[in-house]
């Protein structure tokens, strides 16, 4: 009898524990769009071809320029930066990601650290209050509620991303560098942190050809002496291609750091891309493959959109990851990834 | 008694025998090809006129050299003196520039001996399969010692074998069908190397979905095309080709520092205005399309049938997309017989000649 009653015990516990709901969480994040000064190829050389970077182009300001990024900071007061573990130090340009599980609410605190005047809006997320362009200066705050129709669908993999970006004004998602990842989970499948409890290691990566001469920051990139050193002129006829960066995470000739990650673990690589007529990627991994929509591949295309891939390593060594264009990788689309045994 | 029991050792035995051959793994192989880059003048549109339209080829561009170029592809041989090549079935004369199409089943090992014949050092770089540092064909900072890096840059004459494995990882994935495509392609200096010309097809079918060839078995007959846009003026033999009178009988010169896009060359399997021998198929037969691309900037293509409908990952159309680097595949059972339009639906692409024809037999 005892034994009875202790069984419908646990069989109801069970019952509550299946059907009871995730917890919807509120996700609070301290972004703030800030002034950078960013350099395609820190390093100063080109990583995979182990030779110096190719000769400038004749009208090209150098490797480094004024952008807008966005950074996240430890709370409101804005003044201490979240900091970024060694093994992310590849996300460069990429903005910090922000994970959600469908139910959940992310709330940013934003403050535009620019001089310019940016805004943080979701893709695909409504956002409360919509989005607008926020003064040089001011914070506000946004309530991003995740729901079904934002998650993943039956055919999507445990989790999908999306993009926030400055949309106030041209030029400030492609040409300054205003962008980031949403990545979201379907309810049920995520971890504490919002991310998927089937994924071991998530990759970001953002494949973009930000275009220096469309920046809202051109004017002060020009007549900066160290950054236009040579006193480029903005009329040279090749200025716009000279200063365009087809980049992975804003990094170009394998100056990005390189991600690391153990044979046979769930990798699952988020691909991001920007949305400009020098755009339009086709993402490359050599050594391992992927499973893209169901389909095994190693090229996958990225059309001013977002992909999710997933890998399982199993060739260790350094590999290259690229843009199969021909002209983006004359230009340094490249970077190298580590598979550990 | 004695009759029945025999009987019946014999259905015993019989019945073993053929639960065995359902349950024995298929045999894993090594599968060896002989693959030679050679030089070859290629002609896009060697029949003079355009095949489509039924007239003479549009005029040559100021900055065309003309139709033919000095080109390395990829050919195969009967054996590793790289005396003879291995000759190509009428029915796959359609193939064109591309390589040799390698077939493989999931649990095999592909052996390609490389002879490179070209003047320029080439190499053997293999997507999707699995593969030793030795074995990428690909000269780069991947940290590993000089002995790995022997595949990396083959010198003219000099032959280098690449050993790649084909695990799952290889093969189809969880919504693909029997088979999958894969490219291979030079990689020693990528983007000049696919321009001029050394690239092939791989297959890998599912474990014990092959035929004893590596095709798959539930397809009656595969198709391979391949959308490029030649760039020319990118090619490593540019210099060769515009210093030679036979391919530059105009004497076009460089103006300038920038190369000119009046060398684009829009092809299928390297093959312009309907050029392509035309590949033939019957109604009803169940017939594998592999459609791969480039890698150059206007590699952005809409393959489009005539006549007949396709299946692309599980969806039906008579249109599939391609981006630079694609490999995709698609499933028609045709149902129309008759000469149909197989082209490329982007206007300036298909106004350069990316058009060919395919023909479905009653």
């Amino acid at each position: 009898m005892k034994s009875t009653a202790a069984a419908v015990i646990v069989a109801i516990a069970g019952l509550v524990l299946v059907a009871a709901p995730a917890t919807a969480r509120e996700r609070v994040h301290y972004i703030a769009a800030d002034d950078v000064l960013w350099d395609y190829a820190p390093q100063n050389r080109d990583i995979i071809s182990g030779k110096p970077l190719r000769a400038l182009g004749s009208a090209q300001l150098g490797w480094a320029y004024h952008k807008a990024i966005y950074r996240e900071y430890t709370d409101g007061r804005f003044t201490t930066l979240l900091p970024i573990p060694t093994d992310e130090r590849y996300r460069g340009l990429a903005g910090p990601t922000i994970h959600a599980e469908v139910g959940d609410t992310v709330i940013i605190v934003f403050r535009n650290r620019t001089k310019l005047p940016v805004d943080i809006a979701p893709t695909g997320v409504v956002s409360r209050p919509m989005p607008t362009a926020v003064k040089p200066g001011a914070t506000i705050t946004y309530r991003w509620p995740v729901t079904a129709v934002v998650g993943p669908t039956s055919a999507d993999t445990s989790s999908i991303v999306w993009a926030y970006i400055s949309d106030v004004q041209q030029g400030t998602v492609d040409s300054a560098g205003l962008i980031g990842p949403l990545i979201v989970t379907r309810r049920g499948e995520a971890r504490a942190d919002g991310s998927p409890s089937d994924v071991d290691q998530e990759i970001v990566t953002l494949f973009s050809s930000q275009l220096e001469d469309q920046s809202p920051l051109v004017g002060e990139n020009l007549h900066d002496r160290v950054i236009n050193a040579r006193g480029v002129s903005p009329h040279a006829k090749t200025f716009s291609n000279d200063n365009a960066f087809p980049s992975i995470n804003g990094y170009v000739y394998g100056n990005m750091p390189m991600p690391a990650m153990r044979a046979h673990s769930r990798v699952r690589w988020y691909l991001l891309s920007t949305m400009n007529g020098f755009d339009g990627h086709t993402p490359t991994w050599s050594g391992q493959t992927v499973v893209f929509q169901g389909n095994r591949s190693d090229a996958v295309p990225l059309v001013f959109h977002q992909d999710v891939v997933d890998m399982v390593p199993d060739d260790p060594g350094i590999w290259l990851l690229t843009c199969s264009r021909d002209d983006h990788l004359s230009l340094g689309m490249e970077a190298r990834y580590e598979v550990l045994p | 008694m004695l009759k029945l029991e025999r009987h019946i050792a014999l259905a015993l035995i019989m019945a073993s025998a053929v639960l065995l051959a359902c349950t024995s793994p298929s045999q894993a192989r090594i599968r060896t090809y002989f693959i030679a880059a050679d030089e070859v003048t290629w002609n896009d549109a060697p029949s003079g006129s355009d095949l489509i339209a039924q007239k003479p080829l549009p005029p040559l561009a100021p900055m065309q050299l003309g139709w033919s170029y000095h080109k390395a592809i990829y050919r195969e041989y009967v054996d590793g003196t790289f005396r003879q090549l291995k000759s190509r079935a009428p029915e796959d004369a359609y193939l064109g520039i591309l390589g040799p199409v390698i077939h493989a089943e999931v649990g095999d090992t592909v052996v390609v001996v490389f002879r490179n014949n070209a003047r320029f050092p080439l190499t053997v770089h293999a997507h999707g399969m699995l593969y030793i540092k030795s074995s990428e064909g690909a000269p780069y900072q991947d940290g590993v010692s000089a002995w790995n890096k022997s595949g990396d840059s083959v010198p003219h004459g000099d032959t280098f074998t690449y050993t790649w494995k084909v695990p799952d990882r290889a093969g189809p994935g969880p919504g693909d069908g029997s088979s999958v495509i894969w490219m291979y392609h030079s990689h020693q200096d990528e983007v000049d190397d696919v321009n001029t010309g050394p690239i092939g097809p791989i297959v890998v079918t599912a474990k014990g979905m092959a035929k004893p060839d590596g095709s798959p078995k539930d397809v009656d007959r595969e198709i391979f095309a391949m959308f490029a846009q030649f760039d020319e003026s990118s090619s490593r033999y540019f210099p060769v080709n515009i210093g030679d009178p036979r391919i530059n009988p105009r004497h076009v010169k460089l103006v300038g520092p920038f190369v000119t896009s009046d060398d684009n060359m829009w092809t299928i399997n390297g093959y312009s205005y309907g050029n392509m021998p035309v590949p033939s198929m019957r109604v009803g037969q169940r017939v594998r399309w592999y459609l791969l691309s480039t890698m150059s900037d206007f590699d952005f293509h809409a393959p489009h049938w005539h006549g007949n409908t396709v299946v692309v990952n599980g969806m039906r159309t008579d249109l599939a997309q391609l981006g630079p680097m694609a490999m995709t595949v698609a499933d028609m059972t045709p149902d129309n017989p008759g000469t149909w339009l197989f082209h490329c639906h982007v206007n300036l692409h298909l106004a350069g000649g990316m058009e060919a024809r395919y023909r479905v037999l009653p």
